[in-house]
């Protein structure tokens, strides 16, 4: 709650100075945006070190493998991160830069996934028991 | 007694169902479901939570970003294999425990049956016993191998295709599950109506069963399984018929220890089952359609599964009272 009231606060200032910044040296904002983006990122972390604790208490519970919880997480950091870059990029007229970043946070975000794959996979083996 | 009691029956019970009255197997049995049920709850709620919370997850992902860029279309495909990973390998536990629990029904049933046949034998009627026991492990048999070599190859065929649609999106492989599902259903209904005609020909379901609990039973069965639930109450009458004649101490044994082996199968796959379903009502409000959609295809799969465990039941069951019934004339 604090946080979430903080990263506003944060944020909207941040666009307030981006604002006028931004005709006389729109480097600078650009720059302004992105630090005051990452500070907000870092400040959101912590916020997920509870749910991180709570999914690996789930799945220690159900007997799966923390893999699995844990490797979704990480695709959806990758997505966030790609997500957010590719979106600053674009706010800077930069669309080619955007989409690069998109493309490499998917192909990330896929090999990430890949022991998602592979425990799939690894279910659908036992077809060839058959 | 001429066949022998499995140990999985007697763990369950506490004990050897031998010498046990109906009322004394029935208490064990609720004793054995009462013991059981804690464990059999939190093992069958924890995948539901966990797939669940994956949902959870990529629902708000999801709508954080609200975007069309190729990084936001990768979090339901994660979705979709931490969803199919995480209830797969709790399918896969049970599909072998199904698997096992059909094995150890088949070997118990047929030495309950020779039993059971040798009495009819004995009481004057060898050639209905005789028939009976045939038809009963032909019926069996057939049961067993559709369900190894083709109904089991299907499940893992179906888990695969809802995967795939779920993780592509649009709904491209969606008829295609659902014909694969049908098959399996068809399957194992064809054989079941097959076996229902012959006890209606037979003459064994022979009517005289109250018509009131005739019709309750229906209803339970049609609900409480999924999938064949409807084929499988066709032949409630004959259960209720047969029942009445169950007097005999090998008939009393058999019928406990068969229920002391269906009934923790029964449960886990069941439980399993309400738990996913449970999730897969609650999964609209926390994430989009196709991952919605695929857990609830999880839950048709384990459906499925409950529905090849009750109909491999349901002939052991039926034939043994019929076997009961001819021996108590």
């Amino acid at each position: 709650m604090e946080t979430a009231l903080k990263a506003a606060v944060a944020g909207l200032t941040a666009v307030a100075a981006v604002l006028a910044l931004k005709r006389d040296n729109p480097a600078g904002a650009f720059v302004l945006a992105l630090a005051v983006g990452t500070v907000i990122l870092s400040a959101t972390v912590g916020i997920f070190s509870p749910a991180a604790e709570f999914l690996s208490e789930l799945a220690e519970a159900a007997g799966l493998s923390g893999e699995i919880l844990g490797t979704l997480l990480r695709v959806l950091a990758v997505a966030s991160a790609a997500h957010i870059a590719s979106e600053s990029c674009r706010d800077a007229g930069e669309r080619g830069v955007g989409a690069a970043i998109d493309l490499a946070g998917g192909a990330a975000a896929l090999v990430v996934s890949l022991p998602l794959l592979s425990a799939v996979f690894s279910f659908l083996r036992g077809f060839a028991g058959h | 007694m001429s066949f022998d009691i499995p140990s999985e029956a007697s763990d369950f019970l506490g004990g050897s169902p031998e010498n046990m009255t109906l009322d004394e197997g029935i208490s064990a049995l609720a004793e054995g479901v009462a013991s059981h049920s804690g464990g059999m709850l939190r093992a069958a709620a924890l995948p539901a939570v966990t797939v669940l919370t994956a949902a959870l997850f990529c629902g708000a992902a999801e709508t954080a970003f609200a975007g069309r860029d190729r990084t936001v279309k990768v979090i339901p495909l994660a979705g979709a294999l931490a969803i199919v990973a995480a209830a797969g390998s709790d399918l896969a536990a049970l599909m072998d425990m199904g698997r096992s629990a059909v094995e150890t029904l088949n070997s118990f049933s047929k030495g309950l049956l020779a039993s059971l046949a040798a009495a009819g034998g004995v009481l004057g009627s060898p050639g209905g016993a005789a028939a009976r026991y045939t038809a009963a492990m032909m019926f069996s048999d057939a049961l067993a191998t559709v369900i190894e070599r083709a109904a089991v190859p299907a499940l893992y065929l179906y888990v695969a295709v809802a995967t795939a649609d779920a993780a592509v999106g649009g709904d491209s492989l969606a008829g295609l599950a659902k014909l694969i599902k049908s098959a399996v259903t068809a399957a194992l209904g064809t054989l079941l109506a097959a076996f229902t005609l012959y006890l209606a020909l037979s003459g064994i379901a022979a009517g005289g069963a109250d018509a009131l609990a005739i019709k309750a039973a229906k209803t339970v069965i049609s609900n409480a399984v999924p999938v064949v639930g409807g084929v499988l109450s066709d032949a409630s009458e004959t259960v209720i018929v047969s029942t009445r004649a169950v007097r005999s101490a090998a008939g009393i044994t058999g019928l406990i220890a068969f229920a002391a082996l269906v009934l923790p199968p029964f449960l886990h796959i069941g439980l399993r089952y309400l738990f996913l379903k449970l999730a897969a009502a609650v999964s609209p409000l926390v994430c989009e359609g196709r991952l919605s959609k695929l857990i609830e295809n999880l839950t048709g799969a384990f459906g499925m599964l409950l529905g090849m465990l009750g109909a491999c039941s349901l002939i052991t069951l039926v034939s043994a009272l019929s076997m009961i019934s001819l021996s108590s004339g």
